[in-house]
């Protein structure tokens, strides 16, 4: 294991960089914009979190995956249940472990055992994808998507099935929201720049040459997988514990599609890529879903689909004039000074 | 050479193996359908040398090297590390076992700088850190001003001097050439062949080299020794002039076409 000071050194600044637009992002929409606006803060910076969260294996292995939605969905559900009032949880929930029955945990071991249950999962299906031929790859995480979207639809005693949790405690602050992003953004930048990120990147740029010069695909493959798995979990977790209530339909191809949506439109290959993907999409939807209320307030047509319609609009666009992302799938070169090279 | 047979799963733990002598390929055989590829080929290199691979298009020296790669698995015959079989690994594991390559048509990281194409395939640490041992490697091959540049950028040339800056990286004990110089200008092949001499022969590690080329010029001034293979058999092996004045080598490289 080789880990590369100047990688590191470009990491670190542009994880910082990264956390003062964050900071920025959320103390504007909670101080200067409206109140009501806040909770689009939070929700903000909880997508940015999924989404990077994707991009961990999906930008660095070059790889496209559905099945992150899985992760969303284990991580959703058991911070939500495990965090859920005994009263409230029991006539939902019945297959619930014997030690949580008769109790509710706070945020942190909430979070905390979604993180852990997110691993278990995260490792058990890395374990098959990280052996799987790359054109493979995509088809087996679309079922992976299949099979989450089933499960949580039909396994009654544990998700409710179709109807979804109700009366999950809103837990997450604006504060602590931003804190967790600000977190998954950092290991996405640290893996990116370590020796097992850098060895992904390089399967993803010429997966024959890679394999040649010894590098175990299976092996970058597995740990992009399971940080990224763990990521999303994370991120899924404190959306639940943000959402209050919410249904199987959010873990469904189309939700799914929009966070890979930003990912396409922001650059696959860069963490800022996915955080400006995330920023950019969240806007617009906002835009749009603003001004189809003033539209039905003021009795005209309301549009529906102009949200679905425009980000695929704009994904066209951003394939055709800039393919790699808006952010062309690299991070922004920071002109800071630089050290000469002793030579 | 050690007494004991080597244990398969050590195969690939490279900073406690000790270093290997001599790449052995041992009465190789491969057909492609009705084709033969290679027919018991037999040869080898010793570190510090270089031996150049030869024959005329489609004598089976990509498949040679495909094999020694662990890419094509032989139908017959072995390749061996001193005692280490390689034959049955994967070309990762054949990598890290101490045999690099490069490719007949460059194959670089091109999306990644030119100095982490040589950090991605470091496999262990380095004392002075994985930053200073690409700009040693890339300053051997004479690239190192253009370290922060991304790969694909680079001129034709050059990328095929990455490519053997990214070889050498993997610290191996063995390098595969594949027509390094395939498509270079006559200044630009005779700089990559000294480089390639320098590298090779006067490493701090001195490496074997196997160089695949059917430019009978090029081979005779930077070879130790040679071995011609013609539709996939070995029809000539030893020291250049030998080779050179060889009446079946003549007939392969001038009586055919």
């Amino acid at each position: 294991m080789t880990w590369s000071r100047t990688r590191l050194r470009s990491a670190a600044v542009g994880w910082a960089v990264l956390t003062v637009l964050l900071i920025g992002i959320a103390g504007l929409a909670q101080f200067v914009l409206a109140p009501s606006t806040g909770r689009v803060a939070v929700q903000l910076l909880i997508t940015i979190g999924l989404v990077v969260g994707i991009q961990v294996f999906v930008g660095n292995s070059g790889i496209l995956s559905f099945g992150h939605v899985s992760f969303f969905a284990v991580g959703a559900y058991v911070a939500g249940v495990a965090a859920m009032k005994p009263s409230l949880r029991d006539f939902q929930v019945t297959a619930v472990p014997s030690w949580l029955a008769d109790r509710s945990l706070g945020f942190w071991p909430a979070l905390l055992l979604a993180v852990a249950v997110g691993v278990t999962w995260a490792a058990l299906t890395g374990f098959f994808v990280a052996r799987m031929k790359t054109t493979v790859i995509a088809m087996a995480t679309l079922a992976l998507l299949v099979v989450t979207f089933n499960v949580v639809n039909s396994w009654e005693s544990a998700t409710n099935g179709n109807q979804g949790l109700a009366g999950v405690p809103q837990l997450t602050s604006t504060s602590v929201a931003l804190g967790v992003t600000i977190v998954i953004t950092g290991a996405a930048y640290l893996f990116a720049a370590s020796p097992t990120g850098l060895r992904l990147q390089a399967t993803r740029e010429d997966e024959v040459a890679a394999r040649a010069l010894g590098v175990s695909v299976c092996r970058a493959r597995f740990w992009g997988w399971l940080l990224s798995g763990v990521l999303v979990s994370l991120a899924g977790a404190v959306w639940a514990l943000n959402a209050r209530a919410f249904a199987p339909s959010q873990f469904s191809f189309e939700e799914m599609f929009a966070l890979l949506a930003m990912l396409v439109v922001g650059g696959l290959g860069s963490v800022s890529g996915a955080v400006t993907g995330a920023v950019a999409l969240t806007v617009l939807t906002e835009l749009i879903r603003t001004g189809q209320e003033a539209l039905a307030e003021s009795g005209a047509a309301t549009l529906p689909g102009l949200i679905q319609l425009s980000t695929a609009a704009i994904i066209i666009v951003v394939l055709v004039v800039r393919p790699l992302g808006l952010t062309n799938g690299r991070e922004p070169r920071l002109s800071l000074p630089r050290r000469k090279a002793s030579t | 050479m050690s007494a004991h047979p080597v244990v398969v799963n050590q195969l690939g733990q490279r900073p406690s193996s000790p270093p290997a002598d001599r790449l052995i390929v041992d009465a190789v055989s491969k057909s492609f359908g009705a084709v033969v590829a290679l027919q018991d080929v037999t040869l080898s290199v010793g570190r510090g040398e270089i031996l150049g691979l030869m024959g005329p298009n489609g004598s089976g020296k990509s498949t040679l090297v495909n094999v020694v790669s662990g890419v094509i698995r032989p139908a017959a015959g072995e390749v061996r590390l001193d005692a280490q079989v390689l034959t049955g690994h994967s070309p990762d594991r054949v990598a890290r076992a101490g045999v690099a390559r490069t490719f007949q048509n460059v194959r670089l990281f091109k999306g990644l700088s030119v100095s982490d194409n040589v950090v991605s395939v470091m496999g262990r640490r380095h004392p002075r850190g994985a930053d200073a041992r690409a700009l040693e490697l890339l300053d051997r091959l004479g690239i190192a001003h253009l370290r922060g540049a991304r790969a694909g950028d680079l001129a034709y040339g050059l990328q095929r001097r990455l490519e053997i800056a990214r070889a050498l990286a993997a610290d191996p004990f063995f390098l595969l050439l594949d027509e390094p110089a395939a498509g270079l200008n006559d200044v630009e092949s005779a700089d990559l062949e000294a480089a390639i001499r320098r590298v090779a022969v006067e490493g701090p590690t001195p490496c074997g080299v196997l160089i695949i080329d059917h430019d009978m010029r090029l081979m005779a001034s930077i070879c130790d020794r040679l071995h011609v293979l013609f539709n996939g058999r070995t029809i000539a092996e030893g020291g250049i002039e030998e080779v050179r004045r060889d009446p079946e080598v003549v007939a392969a490289y001038l009586g055919r076409s």
